[in-house]
């Protein structure tokens, strides 16, 4: 599989979404079978354990350990994210309370992330007023845009379609509002639009996104 | 600790002194009136803030509902954040517990600082009605959200100084209650009672206190620059004049990450102390759950950062405080483990403080199996600032605190009223809340997967049916904390007597009677025996 | 019979643990503003340089000069209380709250100065200045303001110590309220030492 960042991302959702859902079960499976198994009616007389040296080392050390492991799949995602390949495609963001605003190296400015399918996408990210969140969930990026300094995210705009950009960073009465949509089109309808074509409509990429 | 015969000392509610009514409350200094007097407090700020999360949820049933304006929801999520958190959680169980059961727990007859005790419930009244203030007048309510994120909170409602103000004066009265359970555990236990004889509840209260004293003055001093910027203009966070707005996020969260602990660690105490009694055996590794209380205070204070992850803070920042916040689960791992070992081989009783006991464990396991999502720095950036964020620290701090504050009172109420609540209303309660808590918060878990972001008054038709659904769930879990609080304020002059040892417990306020005298003990008692030492007490059961 | 007392007089280790931890909590305060201070500092040094010149070392030399002398008659008074001679613990305290208040007069007469530079939080002018030497001022009104609340709040106690004295509520055995106010007394000249050198002597 082509290296992306939704990926990056998913790949450690799902890795732990195993081992959580495993001892999510385990931790309930014992507080079920114990509550019956040893219920007072069936087990008037209860047994005295002070603890037990070897278990107890078993539960510090595997849990650690399976801690260690989440944290090395969540950084070498994170390595990957925070990189953007060299030749990126390179737009600015601005946002400002409550839109966004993406500008483009020739100067073109427009209120929709439009990108040719197929690239390196490095956004570069401030924000005029007030701290706001840039989340774009259908490619798993998410960065603040935080005013007096800019931050950066990147994403491979491998799936045509049309998603959803928005604030996660509470700005105020409007912030629900504050959204605007990546569109990822082919190239030769992206040059279109770039050239002065009329801005592209939910319904004019194919939907395979979300 | 034989069979003494109690000879008739009037309980501690009585009126004392010549005093009676409300002004002998006020005045009075005694660590069990006092701890009533903060939990008569937290519950009506706890149902008021019930209330406006559950106009929330009303407000959010479907996409296309105005109930209220934007702003006014804003509004509204800032309030029920503030109250839940500052006036609520926080104070919780160090305040109501840490004052009306530790002195029993240890055998002393009051805190250390009687009269300073006394003075930190006035700071904070005072602190609470500050806050009050702040929402009915000059311009109204702070809509900032309870983080009073910056340069957001420098430019909006005008009421944002009084309110960050009565957070510092609420930090203030935090403080001075740390300093009396410190001082309270080092100085009054009982001849015999070591460290190690000491019951985990009060270890717990121990490692808060601590974490109390030592993050509590970064927030306080955070406030005040808050305050300070807004009336003067000095600049520190405002980028306009060279002040970096993650700065405050960094001494925002060094204190308020550990305020999660100051919530959690209490309750674990107390959930350490209920697996004991209604299993009828000792606590499976006494010592390993101590230190652990401990561990999470230390490595719990440096890993504020993971609320930071995309907030622009540098990569390298990132990478230590991911390493941390993973580390930091280990001791919570550890310690759920050892409540559930503490059932193999037990005799158990499921009483209703073991009913909410269990809950605590099987839903602060969900929050926090959860956690490890949002520590997985690649993980966060889809779930940060989400609805799974919502989920994660609701199940823990109201599955946590909240099953936790329901356990503790369920059996320390005996104690509290000298009567015994409905045992049947209280299955009921616990049955209803169980139910609507689960339906209400896991569907946030699925959208914020699916990237819903958190504090929106509307959303994007793809989550109508979840957060309907969830809205339901809101609907029957306060129905269900209805029935909680109406059956402990109906019996808690209606039920029935309650026995001095109702649950059988082996800690040193079960030796008192119920309810306990003004002063709890004539003659300082004794300890001889560990905590959870059941031998020769089954006849008594 | 460590839990059995009722209220009246402090037990004295008791009244020293809570003091200190007490203490614990003031120097977390000030580390929040300290830790600012460092950020702000590492981030624009010749600002803080440049800005530093404007404050007067005399005034600030003499501060730290008499803000120790009057730690030491504090000390003195805590010593001669417990040696049980009450008046003259009485005169060094006065001398204490005198010392205070010099403190404070000469910390107006510097503020008041800079005002009347524009030195000051949203002054026109010194909004004209780089963002460095604005944070420099927000940082030294709010510090030196902050440690002068605690000046005037340790005054406070001391005069309450006073009261307490010519009463017989304190004397030679019960010497907890004076020896508390002693040691935030220390507090705040300690806290004074550090801002001293990091506002007027940066070179």
């Amino acid at each position: 599989m082509e290296a992306t960042t939704i990926g990056a991302v998913d790949e450690s959702l799902y890795y732990i979404a195993a081992f959580a859902f495993l001892l999510f079960f385990g931790i309930v499976f014992f507080l079920v079978y114990f509550s019956v198994r040893y219920r007072a009616k069936r087990n008037p007389v209860p047994t005295e354990i002070h603890g037990n040296n070897l278990l107890e080392v078993l539960w510090i050390v595997l849990p650690t350990l399976l801690a260690l492991s989440m944290f090395f799949y969540g950084l070498t995602g994170y390595n990957f994210l925070r990189h953007a390949p060299a030749g990126s495609f390179e737009v600015a963001v601005h946002s400002r309370q409550w839109s966004w605003s993406f500008e483009y190296p020739d100067g073109k400015k427009s209120p929709q992330l439009v990108v040719p399918v197929g690239r390196d996408v490095r956004l570069t990210i401030d924000s005029d007023d007030v701290i706001h969140g840039f989340y774009l969930p259908g490619y798993r990026i998410q960065v603040d845009a935080v005013p007096g300094m800019k931050t950066y995210a990147w994403f491979k705009a491998t799936r045509l379609g049309a998603f959803d950009i928005l604030c996660t960073v509470y700005c105020g009465t409007n912030h629900s509002e504050m959204m605007a949509k990546l569109f990822v089109l082919p190239q030769d309808k992206y040059e279109t639009w770039l050239a002065g074509g009329a801005a592209p409509k939910d319904g004019d990429a194919p939907m395979d996104g979300e | 600790m034989g069979d003494t015969v109690h000879e008739a000392r009037a309980p501690y509610f009585a009126p004392q002194g010549g005093r009676r009514g409300i002004l002998s409350w006020l005045t009075s200094t005694n660590h069990k009136r006092i701890g009533i007097l903060y939990l008569s407090l937290i519950g009506v700020f706890f149902s008021t803030a019930v209330v406006l999360g559950v106009l929330m949820r009303v407000q959010l049933q479907s996409p296309s509902m105005r109930l209220m304006d934007a702003r006014t929801y804003n509004i509204m999520f800032t309030l029920h954040g503030i109250i839940q958190i500052f006036l609520v959680v926080i104070p919780g169980i160090p305040t109501i517990f840490g004052n009306f059961a530790l002195p029993m727990l240890v055998g002393a007859n009051d805190m250390a600082f009687p009269r300073l005790n006394l003075f930190s419930w006035y700071l904070f009244l005072f602190g609470a009605v500050l806050a009050a203030v702040a929402v009915f007048t000059n311009g109204g309510a702070p809509d900032t959200g309870w983080t009073f994120y910056v340069p957001f909170s420098l430019k909006t409602s005008v009421n944002v100084p009084l309110a960050t103000f009565a957070v510092f004066i609420l930090g203030m009265s935090s403080i001075l209650t740390g300093i009396n359970i410190v001082t309270t555990v080092h100085q009054l236990r009982a001849p015999g009672m070591t460290f190690f004889k000491m019951p985990l509840s009060v270890w717990g209260l121990y490692a808060t206190a601590w974490v109390q004293i030592l993050a509590t003055p970064i927030v306080g001093i955070t406030m005040l620059l808050i305050v300070v910027e807004r009336l003067f203009g000095i600049g520190v966070f405002d980028p306009t004049k060279g002040g970096d707005p993650l700065l405050y996020q960094h001494l925002f969260w060094i204190y308020s990450h550990p305020a999660v602990y100051i919530m959690i660690l209490p309750a674990m105490g107390i959930i350490s102390d209920l697996f004991p009694v209604f299993s009828r055996k000792n606590i499976f590794g006494y010592k390993m759950i101590a230190f652990s209380s401990l561990a999470i205070a230390s490595v719990g204070s440096l890993v504020w950062g993971h609320h930071m992850y995309v907030s622009g803070q540098s990569d390298t920042a990132d990478i230590i405080f991911s390493l941390l916040t993973f580390l930091v689960a280990v001791p919570s791992a550890i310690k759920v483990f050892n409540w559930i070992a503490t059932m193999y081989k037990g005799s158990i009783k499921l009483e209703p403080p073991f009913l909410f006991a269990l809950t605590f464990v099987f839903l602060f396991s969900i929050g926090g199996l959860t956690g490890l999502f949002l520590g997985a720095l690649s993980a966060n950036v889809q779930l940060h600032d989400t609805y799974f964020v919502v989920a994660h620290f609701h199940y823990i701090i109201f599955g946590g605190f909240g099953f936790g504050i329901f356990a503790a009172l369920h059996y320390w109420y005996p104690k509290m009223t000298g009567r015994m609540y409905s045992k049947t209303a209280a299955v009921v309660g616990w049955l209803v809340t169980f139910v609507g808590f689960n339906v209400f918060y896991f569907p946030m878990f699925i959208m914020g997967w699916q990237g819903m972001p958190r504090r929106y008054y509307s959303y994007l038709p793809k989550f109508n049916e979840l957060q309907l659904l969830s809205s339901v769930g809101s609907y029957v879990l306060a129905a269900g904390v209805a029935i909680i609080l109406v059956n402990l304020l109906y019996n808690a002059k209606r039920g029935a007597k309650a026995p001095d040892n109702p649950w059988g417990g082996a800690t040193l306020e079960w030796t008192l009677p119920s309810p306990p005298p003004l002063e709890n003990w004539e003659e300082p008692p004794t300890v001889t025996k560990g905590p959870y030492d059941y031998s020769g007490m089954e006849e008594k059961r | 019979m460590s839990g059995h007392t009722h209220a009246g007089p402090i037990d004295r280790d008791r009244g020293c643990i809570g003091m200190w931890l007490f203490i614990c909590t003031e120097i977390l305060l000030f580390g929040g503003l300290f830790l600012l201070y460092s950020v702000y500092r590492y981030k624009n040094p010749a600002d803080f340089h440049a800005a530093s010149q404007d404050l007067s070392r005399f005034s600030g030399t003499l501060n730290t000069i008499v803000l120790i002398t009057s730690s030491l008659s504090a000390a003195l008074a805590v010593h001669e209380l417990r040696e049980g001679r009450a008046a003259r613990s009485k005169l060094f305290i006065w001398a204490t709250i005198l010392l205070a208040l010099t403190f404070l007069t000469v910390k107006g007469f510097e503020w008041a100065a800079k005002f009347e530079h524009g030195l000051y939080p949203n002054a026109a002018h010194l909004l004209s200045l780089p963002p460095g030497q604005i944070l420099f001022f927000g940082l030294y009104f709010t510090m030196t303001g902050l440690h002068a609340i605690h000046v005037i709040v340790g005054m406070g106690i001391f005069g309450y110590g006073l009261r307490a004295l010519s009463r017989g509520k304190i004397d030679a055995e019960h010497p907890v309220l004076v020896e508390n106010a002693t040691l935030f007394w220390h507090l705040v000249d300690v806290i004074w030492i550090f801002l001293f050198p990091l506002f007027y002597l940066i070179s």
